[in-house]
């Protein structure tokens, strides 16, 4: 019902998101400098995937979301997804953010009904969206409360229950069970593939943990630090729910942190 | 799942409400004591009584000057003085402070001239602002207002410029548009700062139009403490100087309500 209203291109086998030649500068504010955050960056993906960008601390990961996202413009290259050009945030591409980015000042409900409310939804049509979303993060006993009365993991149930209240066909996540204990995190893993297995979305999830990632994506594009270009793009062929333990797992993970440990001895240089 | 979110909720929040130790009796002993202090320097000779009433005279003073009605007409003066330069800074610097904040040009034509006017302390604009608009009210509602202006419009610029770039970035992801963003997001962000702003802009209020008040009026607090001190009437310009402090905290309560009300979603500062 979002989704930007196109010619019928139905069964164009025309890739979900597709970055092409994307390459990101940023002048830094104190020196005259420039700082190269992407490099010739490209990647395609389809609907229903679930994408985690792994990489070392700077390497551009953020970058690259906030440009899916529109929060940025590429300084070279192109961002499309849908085939259209992105040129700006749009609703159709929900973003989790690691911070929460909750409203202070509006409750649990309000904050999930915030998208369908922009949106001109009806009353009625707002409180069912959230009744919905709320239900289904667990938080619905929660509704009346202000975010500062939550813990973190709650935080992020209800910003993820709000991005996806608003039915985006792309789902942006950056870093958003980092500042999470490790309990809670697993916990909220295995919720958000719950969630994205009952509604099938494009998932772009930044992280830096290599277990996280191997736990949860179908493809993981490992990016390099400066200037940041995407390194390696592995499938990860297993079945969910996966088991963090096993050996499958293992060996993944193994094979991603060699892949990157020449990166990290370089990163307290930073 | 719903276990799960139960022993979160309850771990992370602090172990029941801690309630604040109430130490009236020693509130009302700190004042006691002070009262018999100043009784007990008078009454040994240690304080002039002349230079300084006796807490009873002083009393005998408040019930003189409250039962003939003077000094409610004198607060009823000096509110409507206050009020008048307090709600006029109030209408011109928070709209004009929401339009500083959202509009950079606005900033560059407007700010300097802040800048410039602010360090000045409004007492010292009085002699002008007497010359121009005579010794009458005009010129006590026009420095008053000078004073409540410049807290009101600073902090009202900083509430708007400060507010978090991820909740903008949040809400436009959520597909709202810009004066959605500026009415849902911008503008209740703003308000705690707007309504610090208020308090600060009120206690100046008052301070400037005493001061007014004490440099040429017929009728006020300022005047009242003024016209006692030309009679040598002590006890009288205590009575002003108490009804000014009972003010200022009344004004001062009243606005620290407004601000919980308005506020309610900030974690309590402890
Ligand atoms: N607005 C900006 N202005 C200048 N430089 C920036 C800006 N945003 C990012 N950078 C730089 O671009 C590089 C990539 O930053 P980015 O935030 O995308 O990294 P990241 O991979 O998300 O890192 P982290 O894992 O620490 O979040 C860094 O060197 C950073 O300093
Ligand atoms: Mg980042």
């Amino acid at each position: 019902m979002t989704v930007p209203a196109r010619g019928n291109s139905a069964a164009t086998a025309q890739p979900k998101l597709s970055i092409t030649h994307v390459t990101k500068r940023f002048i830094s504010p104190n020196a005259d400098q420039e700082i190269v955050a992407l490099q010739d960056v490209s990647l395609q993906a389809p609907s229903r995937t679930f994408i985690c960008l792994l990489g070392v601390s700077g390497c551009g990961k953020t970058t690259l979301l906030n440009l899916v996202a529109g929060f940025l413009d590429p300084t070279e290259g192109e961002v499309r997804v849908d085939g259209q050009l992105v040129t700006g945030a749009h609703a159709d591409r929900g973003v989790v953010f690691q911070d929460y980015a909750l409203f202070p000042w509006l409750t649990v409900r309000l904050n999930v009904q915030f998208g369908p409310r922009v949106q001109g939804r009806s009353q009625a049509e707002q409180r069912a969206l959230a009744d919905k979303y709320l239900a289904m993060v667990g938080l619905s006993e929660f509704e009346n409360r202000y975010p500062h009365e939550l813990s973190g993991g709650m935080k992020q149930r209800v910003a993820i229950a709000r991005a996806l209240a608003n039915h985006p066909s792309i789902l942006l996540l950056d870093e958003p069970f980092g500042a999470l204990d490790a309990m809670t995190r697993e916990t909220m893993q295995d919720e958000l593939l719950v969630l994205t297995t009952k509604e099938p979305k494009l998932v772009v999830f930044v992280t830096h943990s290599v277990l996280e990632a191997v736990f949860l994506a179908d493809r993981i594009v490992v990016m390099s630090a400066r200037p940041g270009r995407i390194m390696a793009d592995i499938t990860i062929s297993l079945p969910h729910p996966r088991d963090r333990t096993s050996a499958e797992v293992t060996e993944y993970v193994r094979e991603i942190r060699q892949l990157i440990a020449p990166q990290l001895k370089e990163e307290p240089r930073r | 799942m719903a276990q799960a979110d139960v022993s979160i909720g309850t771990t992370s929040r602090r172990a029941g409400p801690r309630r604040r130790r109430s130490y009236v009796e020693l509130t009302v002993l700190s004042l006691v004591a002070g009262i018999g202090l100043w009784w007990a320097a008078v009454a040994s000779g240690m304080a002039n009584p002349v230079l300084m009433p006796p807490p009873g005279k002083v009393l005998k003073a408040i019930i003189e000057l409250t039962s003939d009605g003077t000094l409610a007409i004198h607060i009823g003066v000096s509110m409507s003085r206050g009020l008048g330069g307090f709600v006029l800074g109030t209408v011109i610097g928070v709209p004009l402070g929401i339009l500083i904040g959202r509009s950079a040009r606005a900033h560059a034509i407007i700010d300097p001239w802040i800048q410039l006017m602010r360090p000045v302390p409004p007492i010292a604009v009085l002699p002008l602002v007497v010359l121009w608009f005579g010794i009458g009210e005009t010129s006590k509602l026009v420095v008053v207002f000078y004073g409540a202006l410049f807290p009101i419009l600073v902090n009202t610029v900083h509430g708007v410029r400060s507010v978090e770039n991820s909740l903008i970035r949040a809400a436009r992801a959520l597909g709202a548009s810009e004066r959605q963003i500026f009415r849902l997001v911008v503008l209740p962000a703003a308000v705690p700062s707007v309504v610090t702003g208020l308090r600060l802009g009120a206690g100046m209020a008052i301070f400037v139009l005493v001061a007014a008040e004490l440099l040429g009026s017929t009728a006020g607090l300022g005047w009242l403490i003024m016209d006692a001190r030309e009679h040598f009437f002590t006890d009288q310009i205590m009575v002003g100087v108490i009804a000014l402090g009972v003010v200022g905290y009344t004004i001062n309560r009243g606005l620290l309500l407004l601000e919980h009300r308005l506020v309610r979603w900030r974690p309590a500062q402890e």
